[in-house]
């Protein structure tokens, strides 16, 4: 172990990287992999591939037959409202609201996991490029602040990263959803592939294609992860490795350089500044275990510790120079916070295909690009931006018999598929709003005295307009194709943060008067601190987005090394 | 840990808040605790509940409810997921039964032919009043059956590992539902 046991101790890392999941992963790789000596602080517990306790049990193999009872779900108020994260087979990878609290002043949900590897064990994998349109977007329509990149700036580290985690999809030519680098595309089921033939033939502006999924679908390469097997419970780690993590993929990379120290139960409590040089000198560090301080120094630091977390430190960490955080001059730290509004669509039951199934459970489903305000001709009057569709068909299992009210007749009719069903879910985008808003309270402090998170974030008109529209034009298609008992709906109860895409609270910018980072994710006037998790978004796109953090990170990393090089940071 | 162990530490199933508002309101606590050991019902109940569920699904060329243990499951989570109410409730119910089968066949439940339970267990099915035993035992039974051992890797289609996706393939391959 190379971290020090006294606190006045001081050790001085080539760069010191917070947070070890989607973002902090890679950053962690590239770092060390371009020579630098790393220290990677994780709050949580040490958790290494392939450890995932659960990952081959059955119903039958746990209590409550996989449900939390109800005392078990006092601990997860909050986590618990998403509907489908938390289970018997997932409780360990997410924290309790007893010991991680936070308040809302309006209702948000953070749903988070703290854990080597963070979210990048349980996240939903879909892996889209943002595009051009949503890089130009602020911009075009005056709001908040214009992206300080584009595209191409980000297009070649989009192919390195695809290629890198492998992602399964299809190139369709789209244009604001750029193709990629991808693995063999998931097969479409009956059902879905005749609603593709069918929007391909009624809607000009329309596609549908199979989702693009961070996972392997094709042998070899990939430093020996495995071939996804179809069993669809990724949520509770993959033993093999089949789709992207931290913990299967860019860790082990850092770790095969011997460049990496990896120290978890670490909370960072600030960025230590120092005035002389105008820099960050390193971290303060509070043992989640002993409680203990700690310092620890580094040339050059990487907050990766997701948007929220992230801004939490900057925001705590205050100087003579830096009265409300590190990097606020602007006064935009902790605003602008953005996720993807969601769970507003149409479903409907399919006659037909009686005699056709799947075979394996596909952990993955359709998209629909967004169509919506691409160019004059799609272009709404009554919002800004657009939104996509992920879902799917299937059948249902166990369906209960109608007629058959038990007996013989019953079992035989229970144990077959029911009817073939289609879902269209919108995701959609949300601007940002300077309003919507994180803030520390000190007020209430958790049992490590650090303040605790308020949340004050709202879905506005935009995206309320945006949400009849994703329903209409779901169940549009959904009639289109001939299926039956199209129903809209739109879960008003899906609050901001139920996307589990916090983003913008430290954004990119080309002005340091309006924004916390400049186009290389510096902070404008701390030049050795980078933040490269959702925090830097300027604009959320309706992309998961992912696939964008680590693309960004990368890029980051790579001009971090050769700033360092010259002596510039 | 085996399977009896895993259910005895278990507690009411799986999805619970997506069963009928019937079954939903009869097992509305829908809590568990690994301190039920010996179950709630005494033995004559316990034989009865395990004949209706048996009635309910079967044995066929594929294990039935009996076999599946679903009546010593809810027998030993029953305790720990219901109100004193319900509990009361459930036993009446057992009892309303029994007392069917007296009043039509003049037997005990336990000793009708499966033709002479499934016309009992239908005459209670005929009563509109809610909560109804035999809707609440129907959805229960399908519940816990498909989600034991029995049930999901015998009764159902059972690929745990399929390592590979077709997209439209013939159900006349699989021939019935895939377990989840």
């Amino acid at each position: 172990m190379l971290f020090n046991s006294k606190g006045s101790e001081e050790i001085t890392y080539d760069a010191i990287v917070v947070g070890s999941g989607i973002s902090g992963g890679w950053a962690a790789k590239e770092l060390t992999e371009k020579g630098l000596n790393v220290l990677m602080l994780e709050r949580g517990r040490m958790l290494k591939h392939p450890d995932y306790p659960t990952a081959m049990l059955e119903p039958w193999d746990v209590d409550n037959r996989g449900r939390l009872t109800e005392a078990e779900w006092e601990d997860y108020q909050k986590q618990r409202r998403t509907g489908y994260t938390v289970s018997q087979f997932t409780k360990h990878l997410w924290v309790k609201d007893t010991e991680h609290p936070y308040s809302e002043t309006k209702p948000f949900n953070w749903i988070r996991g703290y854990h080597l590897g963070g979210r990048s064990i349980m996240w939903g994998r879909q892996s889209y490029r943002h595009s051009e349109i949503d890089f130009s977007a602020n911009a075009r329509e005056g709001v908040a602040v214009d992206w300080p990149i584009r595209y191409k700036d980000v297009s070649p580290w989009y192919d390195y990263v695809e290629q890198y985690i492998g992602v399964s999809g299809q190139n369709v030519g789209h244009p604001q959803t750029p193709d990629g680098k991808f693995q063999p595309p998931m097969e479409l089921n009956c059902v879905e592939d005749h609603l593709r033939e069918s929007i391909a033939k009624n809607f000009d502006d329309r596609l549908l294609m199979i989702g693009r999924v961070a996972h392997i679908t094709k042998e070899g390469g990939h430093n020996g992860r495995g071939v996804c097997q179809y069993r669809n419970r990724c949520i509770r780690g993959c033993p093999y490795g089949a789709y992207f993590s931290s913990n299967a993929s860019t860790i082990p990379a850092a770790e095969a350089t011997g460049n990496l120290t990896i120290r978890p139960h670490s909370i960072v409590h600030s960025v230590i500044h120092d005035k002389e040089t105008q820099k960050a000198k390193g971290v303060q560090v509070i043992d989640a275990e002993t409680m203990q301080s700690y310092e620890f120094n580094a040339k050059v630091v990487f907050l990766c510790a997701s948007a929220v977390g992230t801004t939490s430190i900057l925001m705590n960490s205050k100087s003579d120079r830096y009265p409300n955080g590190l990097g606020n001059d602007s006064g935009e730290l902790g605003h602008n916070l953005m996720d993807h509004h969601f769970q507003s669509g149409a479903r409907a039951s399919v006659d037909g295909w009686e005699d056709m199934y799947y075979k394996g459970r596909r952990a993955n489903g359709v998209f629909i690009p967004r169509f919506r305000n691409l160019d004059r001709k799609t272009a709404r009057k009554d919002f800004l931006r657009g939104y996509g569709y992920q879902g799917g068909a299937g059948r249902g299992t166990w369906v209960m018999p109608r007629e058959a009210r038990m007996g013989k007749n019953f079992k035989e009719e229970a144990i077959m598929p029911g009817k073939w069903g289609m879902n269209l879910m919108g995701f959609g985008e949300t601007l940002p709003y300077h309003e919507n808003k994180m803030t520390l309270d000190y007020e209430n402090t958790d049992k490590w005295g650090l303040p605790t998170v308020n949340f004050d974030v709202e879905w506005k008109e935009n995206e309320l307009a945006m949400r009849k529209d994703m329903a209409t034009s779901a169940a549009e298609m959904l009639e289109a194709a001939g299926f039956k008992d199209v129903t809209t709906y739109d879960n008003m109860q899906s609050h901001p943060g139920n996307g589990i895409h916090e983003m913008g609270t430290a954004r990119m910018g080309r002005d340091p008067k309006t924004s916390v980072l400049n186009k290389w994710n510096q902070v404008h006037t701390c030049k050795n601190v980078f933040v490269t998790d959702g925090a830097c978004m300027t604009s959320a796109a309706n992309q998961n987005p992912s696939l964008t953090y680590m693309a960004l990170t990368a890029r980051a990393a790579d001009y971090a090394v050769s700033e360092l090089k010259k002596g510039n940071i | 840990m085996d399977r009896r162990e895993a259910l005895r530490q278990g507690a009411f199933l799986a999805g619970c808040g997506l069963s009928a508002g019937t079954i939903a309101a009869f097992v509305s606590g829908c809590q568990s605790g690994p301190t039920a050991t010996d179950g709630y019902l005494h033995s004559d109940l316990l034989t009865l509940l395990g004949n209706v569920c048996e009635t309910i699904i079967p044995e066929t060329d594929t294990p039935g409810a009996l076999t599946a243990g679903v009546h010593t499951y809810l027998n030993s989570v029953m305790e720990a997921n219901m109100t004193e109410e319900e509990l009361v409730g459930m036993v009446a119910g057992l009892e309303q039964i029994e007392a069917q089968a007296q009043t039509d066949h003049s037997k005990s439940f336990n000793d009708l032919s499966t033709d002479e339970r499934e016309a009992t267990l239908a005459a209670i099915d005929a009563l509109e009043a809610e909560p109804n035993i035999f809707r609440m035992l129907r959805g229960l039974t399908a519940q816990v059956y498909f989600t034991s051992e029995e049930g999901a890797t015998k009764t159902l289609a059972y690929l745990p590992v399929p390592g590979e996706f077709i997209g439209c393939y013939p159900l006349s391959e699989v021939g019935r539902a895939w377990a989840e």
